[in-house]
């Protein structure tokens, strides 16, 4: 046991750390300001292709495709560092590197791997996710989009909705039915679909958070059949082995909310209201110790699911500790965030008079996202009852 | 940075486990908190056995065991929410090791950790305060030492057989006096209290003592004060051990009851509501679990851990609390009946969450800090 790192992880840590000082860059800095996690200009490129040669984008592949062999707590350690510098994982680290193309060494055919993973790993191939549509969303498995055989090609028909990567990602991973008549979580297959094919149509869909998303149309799409990844009718367990990878980014992911804390609670101590500090303001130096407290519990919840994950075990009920916590933290910051900072709590950024240049106010509007997106709440909570404790399935 | 026990620990936690199982069950807790709450036989073996003494020097008795090892010790008595003067005496023992003189060490320390001279410690005076509190307990020095005062919530005070007293010393001093309950002008009376724990209120009514009877023979204040958060902080982390495996046990319970009781023809475990329920028990017990083990690996190892011991104090307070409210909803009616156990730990949990500091005490320490942060980067 230990709650310190031991000399190696000091030694990497310090490493990321002097890579950032030296890539993020003022350019880095002002493409994540204006796109988020969408940042995909020549600056985010250009971080990409950094991190890329030194095998850090795969930390979790296996050694003759580059990875490095590191642990998740490896991973967990440099996805704190990259979101406490304030670099999104997911810019740093897109989801076809982190999660699609491990699972295609894992589960695709030789010929999936030939074809794909050179492109993941180069950053040519750049993936969205096409699972959600408008008639599945927490119950994905009911998903309609049809792919159907036709001689050596599949067509395919249908809709995606929530397509967050769709407009600047080069290809989506698809989530399709091939085996209608097949029971639901059977009939699923994963192809992959270049977004330029013809009869693929992207509408941007705007947002309260200022992300954009995309509503995609599928119209006779054709696709060459080898663009399917493994077996048909097995895509749901690709769906769910993709998860199962990206838990090593949750286990960071909360200190880009400590980042915005640490500067709200400076902020607190700085301004002056008729002489006095912010924080002497009744309850709000409490409030903010109580959410200090619950950072680090977040961080702890982290290190721990890592820990979990090099133990060889994939520790979904933790992960869903994690993610359900971690969401729901993020919100109580947003809310109580612009709540002390009073009637200025509304301005945003590019107002002059914006605190914190209108951070809170933007997580404010970013922060419901998290509690229903990737698995919502409810369903985590499930799954902590059921896979963690043991409760009976639900029914009616 | 890794979570795993070597393998002597986890031997260590089994062997505890079934040991506080066997000889602990609820109707024997039960028994020693309503009643009398004194087992000469069962103390005797708690020590004997070397639990007591596990983590002090072997040459005062003790198993020369870490810390780190205690609080693992105490995560499980925490489980069956082990009764008697065991965490008083560690509290004491700690304060006799920390502070007293060799001669002291020797002369206290192996009988206290063999179980035959029942320790404890006497240092709150009003019970309305936390943290280090204005000392009207004095004691004067004339050929020996005079000790008046009251103190309150005093661990076991009801059978121990000697005291700590801190009181304040001549010229601004402040001493640890070693006070025999038998000493005349000495008298114990037993608080009502939710845990039925035997706290005492201790009233020093000019109880003479020798010069033997100062520990350390130091009233330095700085010194005696150091010593004095020393021990606060170790036992801190045990306490707080102690309360995630009382909270982790009412979740097992808890998931035992809503999977056995059925109501509308299926377990009421089956009702999501009710899934959401032990889902948040859960995290509290995750969360709070993982700041045990932080502060108590610092305390173990000698490093710096106010920070993390407030937390972990605070986190354990709010979780230990809610596990239990919330494992009487779903326990409903049979929960609440006296019969019933789950109550030993609900009274568990308001008790601990309001000794060695509150969620609001440790959180203050926490905003106090950012503060003094905050003053630095100002200048």
């Amino acid at each position: 046991m230990r709650f310190t790192p031991t000399e190696d992880q000091r030694a990497w840590i310090d490493e990321i750390r002097a890579f950032l000082a030296e890539h993020v860059t003022d350019g880095l800095r002002a493409e994540i300001d204006e796109f988020g996690i969408e940042a995909n200009g020549p600056h985010a490129r250009e971080f990409r292709r950094q991190l890329s040669a030194r095998g850090w984008q795969g930390l979790n592949w296996p050694a003759e495709y580059g990875g490095l062999g590191r642990s998740a707590v490896d991973e967990f350690l440099l996805i704190s560092e990259l979101e406490a510098h304030g670099v999104p994982s997911l810019v740093a680290l897109p989801i076809a590197v982190l999660s699609l193309g491990p699972v295609i060494l894992r589960h695709g055919s030789e010929p999936n791997r030939r074809r794909w993973i050179p492109g993941i790993i180069s950053g040519e191939v750049n993936l969205a996710l096409g699972y959600s549509e408008p008639q599945a969303g927490t119950d994905l498995a009911s998903l309609r989009t049809r792919a159907v055989l036709d001689g050596d090609t599949w067509v395919i028909n249908g809709q995606k909705i929530w397509n967050t990567a769709g407009h600047f990602a080069n290809h989506q991973w698809l989530a399709v039915r091939t085996e209608p008549d097949a029971p639901k979580h059977h009939g699923i297959s994963v192809i992959i679909v270049p977004n330029d094919a013809p009869g693929i149509t992207i509408h941007p869909i705007g947002t309260w958070s200022d992300y954009r998303t995309n509503q995609v149309f599928f119209d006779d799409v054709r696709v060459p059949a080898d663009h399917l990844i493994g077996k048909r009718g097995a895509g749901w367990r690709y769906i769910t082995a993709a998860l199962d990878y990206e838990r090593t980014i949750m286990t960071g992911f909360i200190a880009a909310v400590r980042l915005r804390f640490d500067a709200l609670v400076e902020h607190a101590h700085t301004i002056q209201i008729d002489g006095a500090p912010l924080a002497a303001a009744p309850g709000v130096a409490l409030r903010l110790a109580e959410l200090d407290r619950d950072l680090e519990l977040c961080r702890l919840m982290g290190f721990s699911v890592a820990a979990s994950i090099d133990r060889g075990d994939v520790a979904a009920p933790e992960a869903a500790m994690l993610k359900v916590f971690g969401s729901e933290l993020q919100s109580r910051v947003a809310r109580f965030g612009t709540e002390i900072l009073g009637p200025a709590g509304q301005l945003g950024r590019g107002d002059p008079d914006a605190p914190l240049d209108g951070a809170l106010e933007l997580l404010y509007r970013q922060a419901p996202v998290m509690r229903f997106a990737g698995g919502a709440n409810e369903i985590q909570r499930d799954i902590i009852a059921q896979r963690g404790l043991g409760l009976p399935r639900t029914r009616g | 940075m890794d979570l795993d026990l070597t393998d002597d620990g986890m031997a260590l936690v089994g062997a505890a486990r079934e040991y506080l199982e066997k000889r602990y069950p609820p109707d024997v807790v039960r028994r020693m908190r309503e009643h009398d709450g004194f087992d000469r036989e069962r103390w005797t073996e708690l020590a004997t056995q070397g639990w007591l003494g596990m983590s002090f020097p072997e040459r005062y008795g003790g198993g020369g065991a870490s810390l780190l090892d205690l609080g693992l010790f105490c995560e499980q008595a925490g489980r069956v929410v082990l009764p008697g003067p065991w965490s008083g005496a560690l509290h004491a023992g700690l304060f006799i090791a920390g502070l007293g003189t060799p001669e002291q060490i020797d002369a206290h320390l192996p009988r206290l950790l063999s179980g035959e001279l029942l320790t404890t410690v006497a240092v709150t005076e009003n019970p309305a305060g936390q943290g280090p509190q204005q000392l009207r307990t004095a004691a004067t020095a004339d050929d020996g030492w005079t000790l008046s005062g009251t103190k309150t919530l005093v661990p076991h005070a009801s059978f121990a057989d000697q005291l700590i007293v801190v009181a304040a010393a001549p010229r601004d001093g402040v001493g640890a006096f070693l006070v025999p309950v038998s000493a005349p002008g000495a008298h114990v009376r037993t608080h009502i209290t939710i845990g039925h724990d035997h706290q005492g209120l201790v009233t020093l009514t000019r109880a003479r003592l020798d010069d033997t009877a100062l520990l350390g023979d130091t009233t330095d204040p700085t010194h005696v004060s150091a010593a004095l958060a020393r021990t606060d902080g170790v036992m801190t982390a045990l306490t707080v051990m102690e309360m995630v495996g009382g909270a982790a046990r009412v979740l097992e319970l808890t998931v035992e009851h809503v999977s056995a009781r059925y109501q509308f023809d299926r377990p009421i475990g089956s009702f999501q509501a009710v899934q959401h329920h032990a889902a948040n028990m859960a995290i509290a017990v995750h969360g709070a679990r993982l700041a045990a083990l932080q502060a108590l690996w610092l305390v173990s190892e000698d490093l710096p851990a106010g920070r993390e011991l407030a937390i972990a104090k605070s986190a354990a307070n709010d979780a230990y609390v809610d596990v239990t409210l919330t494992a009487h909803q779903l326990h409903g009616g049979m929960g609440i009946v006296r019969d019933h156990d789950l109550h030993l730990w609900s009274a568990h949990a308001r008790a601990t969450s309001l000794r060695l500091g509150t969620t609001a005490h440790h959180l203050d320490r926490i905003a106090t800090h950012h503060a003094d942060v905050n003053s630095r980067k100002a200048r």
